[in-house]
């Protein structure tokens, strides 16, 4: 039997031209005595010259070589490497092998092919199957008798609808997606006050769905529905309507391809899903926000699956939500909202940008109750077109911002409780002032998006927790 | 066996009983918990009459919002200086 602890291997794939054309090569290094074994990475009968070529479709010996390249000529002293090339050069063959004269007739210099082991999406496997992982999450064995999908139904870990099996190598392969460590803990959960870790994000991401570029963004969403201004366990917990609605600015949403237009509110995008679902998921697995046990939502909303949705920023004139907030031109961010469902604001026969403004209001007024005020927070996504009124008119940002509270404050004694025969209402003390219906530094969160052809904007009222001006607030997160 | 890594925070409640409710509460100091719900002060300014009113001695505490857990402080307060507690929920 050949000695293969010393000596030089070679991986090859059938699959690779190069070492189709090094396969005389290899023979000549065979019958030298020099080449002591050929490992094929997807047929075991190529190189049919060599006499003794081994099965590597499993791409272990592969892995554990740490081959990245093929063909690769390994030296062994002793089990131990001592070198590689890899592709084809003439001359550094020779060196490499001390065998002068070889593979005559042809070319000089050849670059190889990508090892099977490095493709998209077998690295991960590899390392799961072969390596070690850095988990310390428990691991739920099932036979293969047994339905993955619905033992996450039966074990409580989805949100109604099927998750992602969340294997070590598609973990493996989200924390790609971010240079943080696995263990880092990122955050305290609510309710139940565990520990959010960068692994366990990865976990519910990958059940989500998400891909691993949406990691920067799945963590800052963690970040900022931790901060103790935005009460993540009120709003989980409460009677309410509301769930976290993110909006996401930035270089990034274009990158990872989030939808900010046509249908952004809607179903989909990947992004806009999965980023708003492994929040979601994080609430309920990592948290133990479940409904009917601690999230006590009279109704909730569809929003509670998944929520999310990109600013459109392709407008060089307006200011985009998140440089409103604080934050830097040209950064990412994620501003988080306590939301209920969208409710659609159509006008048609507006035409200029003060009478749209006014006939928005009429509508905003009423969020929560027409008489309540600074009771709640809420999202206004004008449309292109919609936007197109106010920009003929050289509205911007501040421009709106200033209309729509001006046209929500009313006298307070419209609004004051008895008021109109209904009991429902303000402060009677406040029967003799003008009182605005939102809170001026964050009670509207003015975004730019959805898609053209239609006169729409988009409101999505918020959280009754928002009276508590001082504690309780939308919250931006640059990352 | 193949297997999946378990997505949950893996921590196990405890149940534990209510503590059982007073024997006797004459004497006792009652504490009202207002959570900052709408209209909670309401029907805590009425019970402190009718606890008043049957020679309870009676302390008023108030979570600044019903959105945020109690905070250890408030419970300690309660915990040393009352024997009974009264928390209004509402709406």
């Amino acid at each position: 039997m050949a000695d293969t602890d010393n000596g030089i291997i070679a991986v090859v794939k059938r699959d690779c031209p190069t070492c189709e054309l090094v396969e005389p090569v290899l023979k000549r290094l065979e019958e030298a005595g020099t080449l002591v074994r050929v490992y094929s990475q997807d047929d075991p009968a190529f190189p049919a010259s060599i006499a003794d070529v081994q099965d590597d479709r499993s791409l272990e010996r592969s892995f554990h070589l740490n081959v990245e390249f093929v063909p690769t000529l390994i030296r062994l002293e002793d089990r131990r490497e001592s070198g590689r090339v890899f592709g084809w050069n003439r001359e550094e063959w020779e060196r490499f092998t001390g065998i002068q004269g070889i593979g005559e007739g042809l070319p000089a210099n050849q670059p190889g092919c990508g090892s099977k082991s490095v493709e998209p999406g077998i690295p991960e496997q590899l390392q799961a199957r072969y390596g070690e992982v850095p988990f310390k999450s428990r691991k739920v064995e099932y036979s293969d008798w047994d339905d993955v999908m619905e033992q996450a139904f039966d074990r409580g870990w989805t949100d109604g609808l099927p998750v992602v099996p969340p294997t070590d190598a598609r973990i493996l392969r989200m924390l790609t997606g971010t240079d943080r460590a696995p263990d880092e803990v990122v955050g305290i959960m609510p309710p139940d006050l565990k520990e959010c870790t960068v692994e366990k994000i990865a976990v519910n991401a990958v059940m989500a769905g998400a891909r691993p570029e949406y990691m920067p963004v799945i963590l800052a969403v963690v970040e900022a529905a931790l901060k103790p201004k935005f009460t993540l366990h009120g709003v989980l917990c409460t009677l309410n309507f509301a769930g976290p609605v993110i909006m996401v600015n930035g270089p990034v949403t274009k990158s990872i391809g989030m939808n900010w237009g046509g249908n952004c509110l809607g179903q989909g995008n990947r992004a806009n899903a999965t980023i708003g679902r492994t929040l979601q998921l994080l609430v309920r697995n990592v948290g133990g926000g479940r409904p009917g046990e601690i999230d006590r939502a009279v109704f909730g909303n569809p929003g509670k699956y998944t929520y999310c949705f990109a600013e459109d920023e392709t407008d060089p004139d307006w200011e985009p939500l998140h440089v409103s907030r604080g934050c830097t031109p040209g950064s990412n961010a994620v501003t988080l909202h306590h939301g209920h469902g969208v409710t659609g604001f159509s006008d048609s026969a507006a035409r200029g940008a003060d009478e749209l403004a006014r006939s928005l209001s009429l509508m905003l007024v009423n969020e929560m109750h027409p008489k309540k005020t600074q009771c709640a927070n809420v999202i206004v996504a004008i449309s292109p077109e919609h936007y197109r009124i106010y920009k003929d008119d050289g509205w911007g940002r501040k421009e709106i911002e200033e209309a729509l509270h001006h046209y929500t404050t009313r006298p307070g004694k419209d609004l004051i409780k008895g008021a109109q025969g209904i009991n429902e209402g303000i402060d009677p003390a406040l029967a003799e002032e003008m009182v605005p219906k939102f809170w001026r530094d964050h009670g509207i969160l003015l975004v730019r998006a959805g898609g053209p052809g239609g006169l729409q904007t988009a409101i999505i009222g918020g959280w009754s927790g928002g009276r508590n001006h001082d504690e309780i607030q939308p919250v931006t997160h640059q990352f | 066996m193949r297997f999946v890594r378990d997505p949950t925070s893996e921590a196990s409640a405890t149940k534990r009983p209510p503590r059982a409710l007073p024997a006797d509460i004459t004497g006792k100091t009652i504490a009202l918990l207002d959570i900052s719900k709408e209209r909670s002060d309401e029907f805590l300014d009425h019970l402190e009459v009718k606890f008043s009113e049957a020679g309870f001695p009676v302390k008023r505490y108030r979570k600044p919002s019903n959105s945020k857990n109690a905070t250890p402080e408030l419970i300690q307060a309660i915990v040393q200086d009352a024997d009974i507690v009264v928390e209004s929920l509402a709406d």
